[in-house]
């Protein structure tokens, strides 16, 4: 909010200059944004917090100056010369909806002249940021700008017998307003209306027709207290933000109305805009006791963790407007000015002493309390430990968001039918591209890629922990009634995308783009390095993959992930230079997979034999199925079994291919003989021969 | 007989000085110390000598061949000194060609961050806890003193998946989850990403990452927010680093106080990033607001809680000096693997 220095210190005889002004406002809340001009001619733009309704005008602020230097405030003047008629002879109101208007205040201006208002106010409207209209205009806008009660000058000639009526809006009513937007209303919103129909949308925007126009001759000035609730309705309803509804919205106070309308009143008359009638009409159905809080001055200390001397307590809340009596040994009652809505419990004036104490001369301690037993996170260790592994396997982390879109969804090949089934969908987004929550880290995961590729950047190893998210199925929610049940399902996975090379090619060094082993060898790292050693891969399919290059990850029997090379199709619609390769694990899983302790191993005592063979299968047969038949047949003497070659080629039949291994025998207890491991060896070349089809192709 | 020895071993010495690889003083050891070497012929020979002569004639000859052995072990040295100094020679490197490194990725740095604040507050005695992205109105808002239908939801801009069930706009709401779970003492930090409906711009992201703080117990104070946060500022940004607080408003909180830090860049003698006025806004802090203990079933007049909220990718930012906030949530290569180091 923009407020001139010289504006201000009309209200604070004896202010200090602008820059100790806006320092002080900042450290006691009201925040100075900026500050421009020099000396009298300076602006300042404070920030003021939601709760602080009362410090959205040029006074409220003069208020706060005031109390923060210890100065002496002085009120506006609101001396009114009034003549003519009563004003109840000229207009009637009835509220008819108190539960939306707590107060109604007007006054009448009879032989009003249109014309330019003076040029000092001019000036201080537009230095506030508001365009001058006219002298009524102006008035009204002034005093909104300098005691926050918004007013509203209607064209009494326009008005039927002057008869005013406050109510709700009644279905199809509608109202063309002063910018000529032809409104909708409906039965929460409520209406200043005439005998028949609305004139004005109460705290919003007045309506066209009785708009104050060069020939008004009378003029009905209106400050009320409406809801803020139902205004802020109205206003989002409508979609009409207006410097009044802002008001209304953050909250006015019913006493501030008598105090604007005859302000302006004031104004009118002394401006010569026209004839203030005698009295005011008063509506106030919403009178209510002021607020007393009890306050115990040990409380305060207690809370801030200091000692302020009571009387200081005392002298700072008077400060503010606040009445203190009823004293007792350890509390008084505090009566609190009606300006200050947000001060309703003992803890606000420890904040409203604390902040004009200063909240700089509070000692800074550390919890005295012994602190609670802390547990360790295991999900936390376990990202921190998911993520060491893989940067060590040379992938970089991402941090994408979580939002997607169904088309984002469709591109990389997934069901509609699957997408509508899970999709957690967000009713208001503001973009096309985040409609909903991802519902696999893939989506997230290509559009880095496709992110980096478009910006030549083709070789690309990344991961990520996130967080997919699914609607629970409809039976779910059946089963349990709690609100909980309604919140769709969360899962941390572990997502992983390669692309291109994976170290930087060098001299000397060919490398070669990721392909599918890659993955499959860092997925097992990553496994082996969460200490998790019974998992097993099988063949799979994923709408995203290639069907003939996707695998599922198994551990203890379950599946937890998948990971393959990226379909074709997905690829060439993401416009993808080099052959992608992704993954995605079920961090939970994984987690509770993870071993809780490490039990070290003997070291072995006796020495180790190492036999290569080479068999050539049919194609089509799995290289584990060989592998478990070495590791059956080997009797307990195989410690390690390692395919060191695949050959397809001329050196075997069509459609075969010969597979390469290196035999590890260690005994746990003795030195193997050459004749044990002859024997074994002979097993598990009579069991791939018999069982898998094997022909030998070579041995040693 | 002696001038036939003494000639024999000049020559040996000869061709052995001159010899300068293995290959051929083996064929020297073999000419002279060889089965059918001269020393070994002439020691065999012996018998055509007088019994007087023949030991005289044998020590001599035994004396040669071990000079001749001795001479040739020397050279034998000698040679495969040459030999390797050669070859260490020619095996020279140019060790300025670049080396065979073996790839490593880079943590995101909003997750070095979080790492870092998750190990400066552990010495505090938090703990680390979070809660579900989507959330309950009334964990988020309501249970925080933020009424349904109330302006006060104007402050943020929330998205929704139903009337009842927002993403959560701070992950504050996981402070009500740890209430109403748990007893105090409670000292817990809560990170995680928030939700808000603003369009992506330099400084803003409708998806970014906070970091909350609880703490309640018997006798919590507003000096304790203020030492908790000092304690923190004085880690993550420097020990010379500058605190100040500033009353505020947070509807979870009262009394409540932003805390801002000395600028990074000019600190505090007011520069751009500052707007010149050489703070930076850090984060939001207070004491929790009764009707929140209240709500969760804790007794204010009983115990009190602190609760703080700061911006994750903002503290990120002005750590690593990044000037736009979409850089943090791109993943280009080129950015992120700037942080290999960090």
């Amino acid at each position: 909010m923009l407020v001139p220095y010289r504006w201000l210190s009309q209200y604070v005889p004896g202010l200090p200059p602008p820059g100790d002004v806006a320092d002080a406002l900042t450290l006691s809340g009201t925040a100075c944004e900026s500050l421009t001009g020099e000396g009298e001619d300076a602006v300042f733009d404070f920030e003021i917090t939601h709760d602080r309704a009362d410090c959205v005008n040029i006074f409220g602020i003069a208020r706060e100056a005031a109390a923060v230097f210890g100065l002496e405030l002085k009120h506006p003047d609101l001396c009114v010369n009034e003549e003519g008629p009563a004003v109840d002879e000229l207009v009637t109101v009835k509220v008819i909806s108190p539960d939306l208007c707590r107060r109604y205040v007007a006054r009448v201006v009879t032989e009003v002249t249109i014309g330019p208002s003076p040029e000092w106010m001019q000036k201080r409207l537009i230095a506030c940021g508001i365009r001058p209209v006219n002298n009524v205009v102006d008035i009204t806008n002034y005093v909104m700008l300098e005691l926050g009660q918004p007013l509203h000058a209607f064209d009494l000639d326009r008005v039927p017998d002057g008869a005013i009526a406050v109510r709700r809006a009644r279905n199809g009513e509608s109202l063309i307003t002063i910018d000529g937007e032809l409104r909708e209303l409906s039965e929460d919103m409520l209406v200043i209306a005439n005998k028949t129909s609305p004139v004005a949308i109460a705290g919003i925007m007045g309506g066209a027709d009785t708009e104050v126009e060069e020939s008004t001759t009378q003029v009905l000035l209106e400050a009320a207290a409406f809801d803020s609730v139902s205004v802020w309705r109205a206003q989002r309803a409508l979609k009409m933000r207006t410097e009044a509804s802002i008001r209304f919205s953050r909250g006015v106070w019913p006493e501030n109305a008598r105090l604007g309308v005859d302000r302006a009143a004031m104004l009118m008359a002394n401006l010569k805009v026209g004839k203030v009638a005698v009295g005011r009409i008063d509506e106030y159905p919403g009178l209510e006791a002021p607020v007393h809080i009890r306050l115990r001055p040990a409380r305060v200390n207690r809370l801030l963790g200091i000692t302020i001397p009571q009387d200081e307590m005392e002298l700072i809340l008077m400060r503010l407007g606040f009445i203190l009596d009823e004293w007792n040994q350890d509390s008084c009652r505090v009566l609190v000015p009606n300006h200050r809505m947000d001060v309703v419990q003992e803890e606000d004036l420890v904040e409203e002493i604390a902040r004009i104490y200063g909240y700089d001369k509070i000692p800074t301690t550390i919890p005295k309390g012994a602190p609670p037993e802390i547990r360790l996170n295991p999900e936390r260790r376990f990202a921190s430990k998911a993520g060491e592994i893989l940067r060590g396997s040379g992938l970089t982390e991402v941090d994408t968001m979580t939002f997607t879109s169904e088309a984002a969804c469709c591109e990389l090949r997934l069901s509609e039918e699957d997408i509508e089934r899970r999709k957690v969908k967000i009713s208001n987004p503001i973009s096309s591209e985040h409609t909903m929550l991802r519902t696999t880290l893939l989506v997230s995961l290509v559009d880095v890629l496709r992110r980096n590729a478009s910006r030549q950047r083709d070789d690309v190893a990344i991961y990520e922990i996130g967080k997919v998210f699914h609607r629970r199925d409809a039976e779910e929610d059946n089963k349990e009634q709690d609100r909980e049940s309604a919140l769709p399902c969360e899962r941390k996975m572990i997502g992983l995308a390669i692309m291109g090379k994976l170290t930087e090619p060098t001299w000397g060094n060919q490398i070669e783009d990721a392909d599918f082993f890659h993955m499959k060898g860092i997925i097992e790292t990553l496994l082996e390095g969460l200490g998790i050693s019974r998992y097993s891969f099988r063949k799979a399919t994923h709408p995203t993959l290639h069907p003939g290059r996707t695998a599922k990850v198994v551990v203890d029997g379950e599946a937890v992930g998948y990971f393959g090379e990226i379909h074709p199709e997905v690829s060439g619609a993401l416009g993808l230079k080099k052959t992608a390769y992704l993954a995605e694990l079920d961090g939970e899983k994984l987690l509770h997979s993870m071993p809780e302790d490490i039990g070290v191993r003997q070291l072995p005592r006796f020495p180790a034999v190492t036999r290569d063979i080479a068999v050539v299968v049919q194609r089509d047969v799995e290289s584990k199925r060989v592998e478990d038949r070495i590791w059956e047949a080997g009797a307990g003497l195989v410690e390690s079994v390692n395919l060191f070659d695949v050959y397809v080629g001329p050196q075997v039949p069509p459609e075969h291919k010969s597979l390469a291994y290196s035999i590890t025998y260690r005994s746990l207890d003795r030195t193997l003989t050459d004749e044990e491991v002859g024997e074994v060896h002979g097993k598990i070349v009579e069991s791939l021969t018999s069982e898998v089809g094997a022909i030998i192709r070579s041995q040693d | 007989m002696d001038e036939k020895a003494k000639k024999l071993i000049s020559e040996a010495r000869k061709s052995i000085e001159s010899v300068m690889n293995l290959l051929e003083l083996e064929e020297i050891r073999v000419k002279y110390l060889g089965k059918k070497g001269e020393l070994t012929q002439a020691l065999r020979s012996l018998g055509e000598y007088s019994e007087d002569e023949r030991p005289i004639v044998g020590r001599f000859l035994n004396e040669a061949r071990e000079t001749v052995r001795d001479m040739i072990e020397t050279r034998r040295g000698t040679i495969a000194a040459i030999e390797l100094e050669n070859k260490l020679k020619a095996e020279d490197l140019d060790i300025t060609l670049p080396g065979k490194r073996p790839s490593i990725g880079a943590r995101h740095p909003v997750s070095v961050v979080y790492e870092e604040l998750e190990r400066i507050f552990a010495h505090l005695g938090f703990e680390v806890l979070e809660g579900p992205d989507v959330e309950l109105d009334y964990n988020n808002f309501e249970a925080l003193n933020v009424p349904r239908n109330h302006p006060s939801r104007d402050i943020q801009d929330t998205f929704y998946i139903t009337d009842d069930i927002v993403l959560r706009t701070h992950t504050t709401c996981v402070d009500t989850r740890i209430m109403k779970n748990r007893k105090p003492p409670i000292r817990a930090i809560i990170p995680g990403k928030v939700y808000r409906s603003d369009a992506s711009d330099p400084s803003h992201l409708p998806v970014f990452h906070q970091l909350d703080g609880l703490v309640v117990d018997e006798g919590v104070t507003f000096g304790d927010v203020k030492g908790v946060l000092a304690r923190f500022a004085h880690e993550f940004f420097g020990p010379d680093t500058d605190v100040r607080f500033r009353p505020s408003y947070f509807p979870f909180t009262e009394p409540s106080a932003e805390m801002d830090v000395s600028c990074v860049i000019c600190h505090g003698s007011g520069c751009r990033l500052c707007k010149q006025t050489g703070w930076l806004e850090i984060l939001g802090s207070g004491l929790l607001h009764p009707r929140v203990l209240r709500e969760v079933g804790y007794d204010p007049e009983e115990v009190s809680g602190l609760a703080f909220g700061m911006g994750i990718d903002r503290v990120t930012m002005l750590k690593y000096g990044i000037d736009d906030i979409r850089l943090l949530a791109e993943n280009d290569m080129a950015f992120n693997r700037q942080f290999i180091h960090a």
